[in-house]
């Protein structure tokens, strides 16, 4: 044996009850669990108080690019993530033609944020083919990845600046099916496609540009080798939820393939929205087509400053009417103590200002203690009312000063909680290493065992961590992955149940030349195996271990 | 194979079709410009993102309006 | 019951991409009702047609007003941000 976890509660992914015992890791899968295990010479990690369950799988990530010069996508590892998927939404970095580079990074940084730095000297980019990028990727990855190949790139390499132009030809079609096979021989978890991204012009993605013939097209290549599609639907608008579900039950009873859609959102503004896609989902689930719902655990965050007008004001006539000024006139309203007192009677009727008092200052502030505090202890603080010290803080910092809403969207938790529960709803949709200047999508998995799980008993331990490994590797097709079983790999994630959780979001500096981001760190998650590996513990931290692996292949023996 | 509930109709433009056209697909009998103009009505999404008003492949375009 | 479909209410709700959108709900004759959502920017056109930054303005407004508001706009893209 390699590695024995000692004296662990055991989780094993399959759903069912917990159990005491060890869990013995040899040549990078799991030996032997169960009862007290010794081997000679082992090394024992200590996992007493602990739980001791698979890795997560996340299914719903952009860490393309991240993962090629961070190999272990930080933080996800740290969170207990062991697999992932990127390419989600149409877009890959594979295949492509070395005269799109740029169009393609273009679309990254538009749906990424991803800074010029990311791409720009971070790393060598010496690859076309699918099975090149995997290759470029193997260098140093130290977790596992089921990469989807984007729809996008895919009609880009076929069509060229025809993408974003036309439908494509018969021998298009034909040139874009092989295309897909090859790079569902390589290794791809399947085809992402979008019906709503834009690139960096605002406009339509190649994808969006597909008729339906094509998207049948290559589901059938798809189903050939019994893999994933997923897609972006338009989530704002439940007819059109409705109609996508319908198209990929037609796609997926067709070809015998499953699908997925991300994200599904609950909303206080369209409360009918998920019972009816849900209810349609169970119409086709019972059909027999497989039409995965995404669900994000996270609730939804509103960020703004008062240099761009944002629609949180919309219901403020004053407010919102001051938001469009200029930049110059909007400073002279604010300092005009006649215009804010009309301000804050709207703001704050009657000096009632507890609608603001639970927003944060996120940033753009000289004073960094300021950041994370709310504004109605910023305003006990100051003898003020929160609106006014929302005002205050935009005219000291010229109007950059940041501020969070958070929770105001995807919010109630016996709502979300039900629905992550639901046997139809897949757990996901985290958008990891997206968005990353706007917001930190990391820790999802911490948020559903510690908020839903621990606090709400909106599912069991062993049913929450069901739905993010045992259930995530049947429904994307991975081999030996998702379970503490003998044969299965040694991914393993150990957690203290009555702390684990994410921690606060923070602005991080780690980006290539030291471009900032959005992360959250985990809290306690206590050791993280990647194949057989010790990849990240609290104690020591990240390992350099590049044990990770192409997860559409079945497990191998770790190389380190 | 269960049956499923009846669902808002829509259908996928075809390549190179516009308004009428489509009108003259899914509403045939009805008047052209008041076909036109029904469609639009009932497909306001597609004048709420770029290109405004235009097709793409991938559209979803309803032929009947929303239920009660 | 109106003839023409309309604008009945209006909404502020939270996008997944963290910025706030305007989401309007569209009465049809026959009672039947579906949602428009437009991101900051359609907004803002709509709302200065309006002449007003209130979401109540624009209850009442007929659906071919808000269709030509929407088609004139210059600029960005769908509401809903990215994925």
């Amino acid at each position: 044996m390699d590695w024995i976890i000692r004296g662990g509660r055991i989780v094993d992914g399959s759903g069912l009850p917990a159990f005491e015992g060890d869990v013995a890791l040899k040549d990078g899968k799991v030996a032997r669990l169960g009862g007290r295990i010794e081997a000679e010479g082992a090394q024992v990690f200590d996992a007493s108080g602990c739980i001791v369950a698979p890795g997560f799988i996340d299914p719903h990530t952009h860490f393309d690019v991240q993962l090629l010069w961070d190999g272990q996508a930080r933080p996800a590892l740290e969170h207990g993530v062991t697999t992932i998927v990127p390419g989600n939404c149409s877009l890959s970095l594979a295949p492509l033609k070395a005269g799109d580079r740029q169009r393609v990074v273009g679309m990254f940084q538009q749906i990424e944020e991803m800074p010029d730095a990311a791409f720009d000297g971070a790393f060598e980019w010496r690859w076309e083919s699918f099975d090149g990028y995997l290759a470029a990727l193997k260098e140093s990855l130290s977790i596992n990845v089921a990469p989807l190949v984007g729809h996008s790139v895919i009609r880009l390499w076929v069509m060229g600046a025809a993408a974003t132009e036309r439908a494509a030809t018969a021998e298009e079609l034909s040139a874009m099916q092989d295309l897909l096979a090859q790079c569902l021989e390589a290794g791809a978890v399947g085809l992402s496609t979008s019906f709503v991204d834009v690139d960096e012009n605002l406009m339509p993605v190649p994808s969006r540009y597909a008729h339906f013939e094509e998207l049948d097209a290559l589901a059938a290549v798809l189903g050939r080798y019994g893999r994933m599609l997923q897609v972006v639907p338009e989530f704002y608008a439940t007819d059109i939820t409705l109609a996508r579900v319908d198209q990929l039950a037609e796609l997926s009873l067709r070809y015998g393939i499953p699908t997925t859609f991300s994200p599904l959102f609950d909303s206080a503004a369209t409360p009918d929205n998920v019972p009816r896609v849900m209810a349609r989902v169970a119409e086709q689930m019972a059909r027999g087509a497989q039409v995965w719902p995404q669900v994000q655990t996270r609730p939804i965050d509103i960020s703004f400053t008062f240099e761009v007008a944002s629609l949180l004001f919309a219901g403020l006539p004053k407010w919102y009417r001051t938001m469009r000024m200029g930049a110059e006139e909007k400073i002279a309203a604010l300092s005009d103590s006649e215009w804010v007192a009309q301000l804050l009677a709207e703001a704050e009727p009657g000096g009632n200002g507890a609608r603001w008092a639970a927003v944060q200052v996120r940033g753009g502030v000289s004073d960094a203690s300021l950041v994370g505090q709310t504004l109605g202890a910023l305003a006990e603080a100051r003898g003020s009312s929160p609106a006014q010290v929302m005002i205050d803080l935009s005219l000291e910092h010229n109007l950059q000063a940041s501020f969070i809403a958070a929770s105001l969207g995807h919010n109630d938790s016996d709502r979300v909680g039900a629905l992550l529960a639901d046997g139809n709803v897949h757990v996901g949709a985290s958008d990891a290493g997206a968005h990353i200047q706007s917001f930190a999508t990391y820790g999802d998995t911490g948020y559903l065992l510690g908020h839903f799980v621990r606090d709400r008993g909106a599912l069991s331990l062993e049913a929450a961590i069901k739905k993010i490994t045992a259930d995530t590797a049947r429904i994307w097709g991975l081999p030996g992955r998702g379970q503490l079983a003998p044969g299965f790999a040694g991914d393993v994630a150990i957690f203290d149940a009555a702390e684990i959780d994410r921690c606060a979001e923070e602005a991080c500096f780690d980006m290539p030349e030291e471009g900032m981001r959005y992360v959250r760190a985990s809290k306690g998650m206590v050791g993280v195996f990647v194949n057989g590996a010790l990849s990240w513990s609290k104690a020591s931290g990240y390992a350099d271990a590049p044990v990770g692996q192409i997860a559409t292949q079945l497990p191998g023996a770790a190389s380190a | 194979m269960a049956e499923l509930s009846e669902s808002r109709a829509f259908t996928a433009p075809e390549p190179g079709e516009d308004w009428a056209a489509l009108a003259a697909r899914v509403l045939p009998g009805t008047p052209e410009g008041e076909a036109v103009e029904k469609l639009q009505s009932w497909n306001l999404h597609l004048f709420a993102r770029h290109p405004r008003g235009q097709f793409l492949g991938s559209d979803v375009v309803f032929t009947a309006p929303p239920a009660a | 019951m109106s003839e023409t479909p309309f604008i009945e209410a209006a909404e502020i709700a939270p996008g997944h991409d963290g910025a706030a959108e305007l989401v309007l709900f569209v009465r049809y004759p026959g009672a039947g009702r579906q949602t428009v959502t437009l991101d900051a920017d359609a907004a803002e056109v709509l709302f200065e047609h309006t002449q007003t930054g209130d979401v109540r303005a624009l209850h009442g407004v007929p659906w071919h007003h808000l269709k030509d508001v929407l088609q004139q706009r210059p600029g960005s893209g769908a509401a809903g941000g990215n994925s």
